[in-house]
């Protein structure tokens, strides 16, 4: 299996896995979305909402806010704690939301007790205040993955396409698949169609049906992905897909273990 | 149960033997249910 970085950024990554099945890229992509724990706003006491939202209005709000954390493994899930899910330190981050209006109530106005955790994105508003309105609430974060609700989700848009390759065969030169394709993947060349940018295509098949001639072939690299993951902010997406991968190593070996222990 | 009257803003018990919703203070007939004291506990989903 090859690793080839194509892009990387605070929040997103593209790139090339090669020697894998489908099923590991997709595997792989599903440990992103649903298998990497995070913290996310769990349970809301209302003290106060003479806002225009309704109460579970403003709870959906809040829980949805992607938040940031110094040390996530400081943390464990409720179902694991020592606590036996009742709520400590150890599993629970508390938070107060506490503003008058009139002004926007934004995610960074949520103050929370423990200083190695904020909202990833200081400016997500979640309720316009008028005059004289109050949003007093308490409440706290637990940890918890993705496959219980989409606020614990950690990867947003994770997705993966086989690497394709475009063969042209006997060309005219007549650029209709150059005109035709949506991502300029084609260009002209010494009258001559050439594929350039061929990372960019989608697989659309546009220029196959344009070629009069057809002299254009598109065929996905099966064992090769080009793998794009978004995370949701709540941690740098190296940090995502390394916990990801990891998650399916131990998978794979209590897996083993089991089995072994059948035998 | 108690209302609040939205033109007197007087707090208005209703007499619910009484065939009609009405502020005894000013007759206005919208009345407002407060939003109570306790806190409300719930799943932020």
């Amino acid at each position: 299996m090859k690793v080839e970085l194509i892009q990387l950024e605070e929040d997103r990554i593209r790139f090339l896995l090669s020697g894998a099945t489908a099923a590991f890229a997709n595997g792989l992509r599903r440990a992103c979305m649903s298998e990497v724990p995070t913290l996310a706003i769990d349970e809301i006491s209302l003290y106060d909402n003479t806002s225009v939202l309704f109460d579970e209005q403003i709870g959906l709000r809040i829980g949805m806010i992607p938040l940031q954390v110094e040390d996530l493994d400081l943390f464990s899930e409720p179902e694991e704690c020592q606590c036996g899910g009742e709520g400590c330190p150890g599993c629970r981050v508390d938070f107060m939301l506490s503003v008058e209006g009139p002004g926007m109530v934004y995610s960074r106005d949520l103050q929370f007790t423990d200083p190695g955790v904020k909202p990833a994105f200081d400016k997500i508003p979640i309720v316009i205040l008028g005059e004289g309105e109050k949003l007093v609430i308490e409440g706290y974060a637990t940890k918890h993955a993705g496959r219980e609700h989409s606020k614990w989700q950690s990867g947003t848009l994770c997705g993966y396409k086989n690497l394709p390759t475009i063969e042209i065969g006997d060309c005219s030169g007549c650029g209709k698949c150059v005109e035709v394709c949506p991502r300029k993947v084609l260009v002209l060349e010494d009258g001559r169609a050439k594929a350039t940018n061929i990372l960019e295509c989608s697989l659309c098949k546009l220029c196959i049906e344009e070629c009069d001639a057809g002299a254009i072939k598109v065929v996905p690299v099966l064992d090769s992905f080009v793998l794009s993951i978004e995370t949701s902010g709540c941690m740098p997406v190296k940090e995502l897909v390394a916990r990801a991968s990891d998650g399916i190593r131990k998978r794979a070996e209590t897996l083993d273990r089991k089995l072994a222990e059948l035998s | 149960m108690a209302y609040k009257c939205t033109r007197c803003k007087k707090t208005v018990e209703v007499d619910y033997e009484y065939s009609g919703i009405r502020c005894p203070y000013c007759g206005h007939r919208i009345l407002m249910k407060e939003r109570p004291t306790t806190v409300k506990r719930l799943k932020a989903v």
